[in-house]
This record gives structure tokens, C-alpha cells and sequence, in this order.
């Protein structure tokens, strides 16, 4: 094991950040860009 | 022997390549791991090849990719340009495949190079990465496929534990012991599910009655097309390295690009040569690009791609950066197979359009019990186990069901292969 089972070994190395980001992107703007939609159809 | 499969199930609609791989699966068990890839393979850029023929002459695609073909390509049929519609169809996409893998060639080992850097956590992330995408671009809601590709992950855990060596989720059952397989799963996702699917629905084939003795486009078309092909290659090219990129995104995008280019985007939906030549290259080099990710960073990046991982590791080979190296004879063996199917694929595709044609008219009431009884013989051979069988059949209700409620099956299958690798390399970060 590299990390002894700490987690932050997933934030501390940069190309698992930059993907864990990307993942993370993926799955907030879709809902960010939902709400933003509903939001002006209910205006 | 691939591409002619992989041709044929293009043609006939409601036969998608990641059936067809699914169903032919076991029959390569005996095979070799270079002779059983090169033959999936075939099947899946083949595929590519054959569903133009059905979207320019029927109006039905032959598989999703080429769903755009059927907006120009049918319309310039229906004018009586049947065979250059056919002929820039097939020539676009050899250009694009050649392209593809020529790219691949040169980009293999180089990604291969850096992707020797990776460790544990990398692979871990690059593999949630990979699940994001796909759900991302799955057809329908996200939150549905997330939930999809999270049921996926948990069947990727029933089975024996590789590293306490206890038994997970199989509830007793002797059947769960070693995991739900990926083959009777697939069979019964794509192959069953999509039988079951179709008998409601009707299909009419109308095949149009045209000469195709003048397949050879004129000096104008290429003129006119030459532009799309190129654009259509790049696109779909970078497209297909993305995971859960692929054939369908880059057809569509191609369209949408030339459409948008054009200087008489009127014409495109009335028999537009440009919105045939583009989109069926940009199917066929994504299909080639889809092939990096899986060779280079033994990630599938649809599920087409999922199931071949699938089938490598059942022929003990694990896709990666040490897959070069290791077996060098599978990865290059696969490229020059891809360079030769292209060619292939042209000679098969425009001489024999009236074999095709033909194919085309098989009955479904002939087609349907085939294609049950290759799923119920490849499932039992797998380990001559009935409980494969009914690990299959029990999927093929899911699938069906999950088509009625509008799921996608490609983020279960992909959380499926993914999910004992995700496992594996979370717990050696």
C-alpha cells in the first residue's frame, strides 16, 4: 500500500485530484445547470 | 470472419454489436486471446460499416451510430442516388477506420509510456472518471444511470472477496460463488432484452428497388464530401478516446458541424451527400479511437468496449500499459487485423450490396429463436453451469424492463467490469 490507508493520498497526487475534479464536475453541473432551468421556467 | 459478422449485424436492425460480441463470446473460448480479440473486434467496427446500408436503403438504422445516416442517406436514396449514398458511405468510413488506426499505432505506445506512471490511486480515479462519463452521456436521466451504474458496483462485489477471501452477497447460493459473470449478464442485457423488445414492436422493411450498379460516387461528390470526411475523421477520432464517448456522439456531432459549416445547410434532411460522408466517418474512426483507452489504459470507455475487456480477461490477459509489453502479439496483432479488416470491409461492403439486400429480408420469426438458442447454448457453455443460464435469463427480464423505464444498461456493465478493478486498486493505494 502507498498510502498506509490514508485517503488524502487521492488529493495529494495531482493527476488522481485533477480526475477526482473532473468526476466530481460531471456530476454537479448537469444538476447546477437542472436547477438553473427550473428555476427560470418557474420565473 | 469479424467484420463479415460485424457487417451483418449492422445490417440487420435490432442486433447491436454489443449483442452480437455477447452472444459469439463463448464461441471464441477455444480460441486463441489474439484470434478471439481480432474477431471481436471486427464485429464492432464492422458494425460501423454495415448500418449505413440499412439507414440509406430501409430508413431503419442497423445499429445506434448510424441513426444520422438515415436523414440523408435515405432521402438521397429515395432520389435514386441509392449507390453513391452507399458508395461515400463506405469509402468515408474506410478512410476514417484507416485513419484510426494509424492513430493508434502511433498513440498506443506513447499513452502506454505514461500510463506506466500511474499507481493505485490514478487508476482509482481514472476508473470513476470513466463511470462519471458514461452515466453522463447515457441516453436519459443521469440520476438514473448513476443509480444504474451503482447497482453495477455492487454486483461487480457478489463472490468470493480477492482479499479477505470471504464469500459477498451470495446469500447462500452456490451459483453466486464466484461472482455474476459478465458474459450471461451482457447476453441478457443486449441479447435477450433486445429480442424481448422488439417482438412488440413491428418492424417494416420496406427495401428500396434501385440499381446499385453505379456504387462509385462522381468527381462532385468527392469534391463535396471530401471536406466532411476529413472533419468527420478528426472528430470522431477525439472523440473516441473519451470515455463513454463513442460512434453515437461523434455522428451526431459530425452532422450538426457540417450542417453548421455548410453553405446550404437548407439541403441538409433532402439528400445532403455531406450529411452522409461526415457522420459515417466520424462513427468509424471513434470506433478505432474507442480501442486507445482499453489497449493503452485497459479502461472500456462504452460498453461494446466493457465486453471486450470482459472477454481479455476471461483469456487471462489484463488490458493496461504492461499489455504491450506483455503480449505484444495481441496489441499489435489487433492493429494490423484493423488495418486489413478496413480493406476488408470495403470489398465486403460495396460488391456484395445485394447479399445484403437479401440479409435483409430474413423473417424475425426465423431471426428472434436463432438468436435465443445462440444465448441459451453460449450461456450454458461458458462453465457448463445451468446457473449461467439463469444468471442470463434473470438479466434479460432486467434489461427489458430497464428499456421500458428508460435505464441505459451500458453504465451497469461498465460498473460491472470496473467494479472488482476499482476495488483493487482502492485498496493497494
Amino acid at each position: 500500500m502507498l498510502s498506509k490507508g490514508d485517503f488524502s493520498i487521492f488529493i495529494s497526487r495531482p493527476l488522481s485530484l485533477a480526475f477526482l475534479i473532473t468526476a466530481a464536475l460531471l456530476i454537479i453541473i448537469p444538476i447546477v445547470t437542472q436547477r438553473k432551468k427550473l428555476a427560470t421556467l418557474e420565473e | 470472419m469479424g467484420t463479415l459478422i460485424g457487417t451483418l449485424v449492422g445490417v440487420l436492425p435490432g442486433l447491436g454489436p454489443a449483442a452480437a460480441i455477447a452472444l459469439l463470446l463463448p464461441s471464441t473460448f477455444h480460441a486463441t486471446p489474439v484470434s478471439a480479440t481480432i474477431m471481436l473486434a471486427g464485429i464492432y467496427y464492422g458494425a460501423m460499416y454495415g448500418g449505413s446500408t440499412t439507414s440509406i436503403l430501409v430508413n431503419i438504422p442497423g445499429e445506434a451510430a448510424s441513426v444520422v445516416t438515415c436523414l440523408d442517406g435515405h432521402k438521397m436514396a429515395l432520389k435514386g442516388r441509392a449507390g453513391p449514398a452507399l458508395g461515400i458511405a463506405a469509402f468515408g468510413s474506410f478512410i476514417a477506420g484507416t485513419f484510426g488506426v494509424i492513430a493508434l499505432s502511433l498513440t498506443g505506445p506513447i499513452l502506454s509510456g505514461v500510463a506506466l506512471r500511474f499507481g493505485p490511486p490514478e487508476y482509482f480515479a481514472m476508473m470513476i472518471v470513466g463511470i462519471t462519463v458514461l452515466t453522463y452521456l447515457s441516453s436519459g436521466s443521469m440520476v438514473k444511470a448513476l443509480l444504474i451504474a451503482a447497482v453495477g458496483l455492487i454486483l461487480g462485489g457478489v463472490g468470493m472477496d480477492a482479499i479477505s477471501g470471504k464469500y459477498r452477497f451470495t446469500y447462500g447460493l452456490q451459483v453466486l460463488a464466484d461472482g455474476v459473470g459478465l458474459v450471461p449478464v451482457v447476453m441478457g442485457l443486449f441479447g435477450i432484452a433486445e429480442v424481448l423488445e422488439n417482438l412488440e414492436t413491428e418492424i417494416r422493411r420496406d427495401v428500396l428497388a434501385t440499381e446499385f450498379k453505379n456504387l462509385l460516387p462522381t468527381l462532385k461528390d468527392w469534391k463535396d464530401s471530401a471536406a466532411p470526411i476529413g472533419r468527420g475523421t478528426f472528430l470522431g477520432f477525439f472523440l473516441g478516446l473519451i470515455p463513454g464517448g463513442g460512434a453515437i456522439i461523434a455522428s451526431f456531432a459530425s452532422y450538426a458541424i457540417e450542417k453548421k459549416v455548410s453553405k446550404h445547410p437548407e439541403e441538409f434532411g433532402h439528400g445532403a451527400i455531406q450529411g452522409v460522408a461526415g457522420p459515417e466517418a466520424a462513427n468509424n474512426s471513434a470506433a478505432s479511437g474507442n480501442f486507445i483507452p482499453l489497449l493503452t489504459l485497459g479502461i472500456p470507455c462504452n460498453a461494446v468496449m466493457a465486453i471486450l475487456l470482459g472477454a481479455l480477461m476471461i483469456h487471462g490477459l489484463q488490458p493496461g500499459p504492461l499489455l504491450m509489453t506483455k503480449a505484444p502479439d495481441l496489441f499489435w496483432g489487433t492493429i494490423v487485423s484493423m488495418y486489413i479488416g478496413n480493406a476488408m470491409l470495403l470489398v465486403l461492403n460495396l460488391p456484395l450490396i445485394g447479399l445484403w439486400v437479401r440479409v435483409l429480408k430474413v423473417p424475425y420469426y426465423l431471426l428472434y429463436p436463432l438468436i435465443l438458442l445462440f444465448c441459451l447454448v453460449g450461456a450454458y457453455s461458458i462453465n457448463n453451469n445451468a446457473g449461467d443460464v439463469l444468471i442470463m435469463l434473470v438479466f434479460g427480464v432486467v434489461g427489458y424492463l430497464m428499456r421500458k423505464f428508460q435505464y441505459d444498461a451500458a453504465p451497469l456493465v461498465l460498473a460491472l467490469v470496473l467494479g472488482p478493478m476499482l476495488e483493487e486498486a482502492f485498496a493497494n493505494r
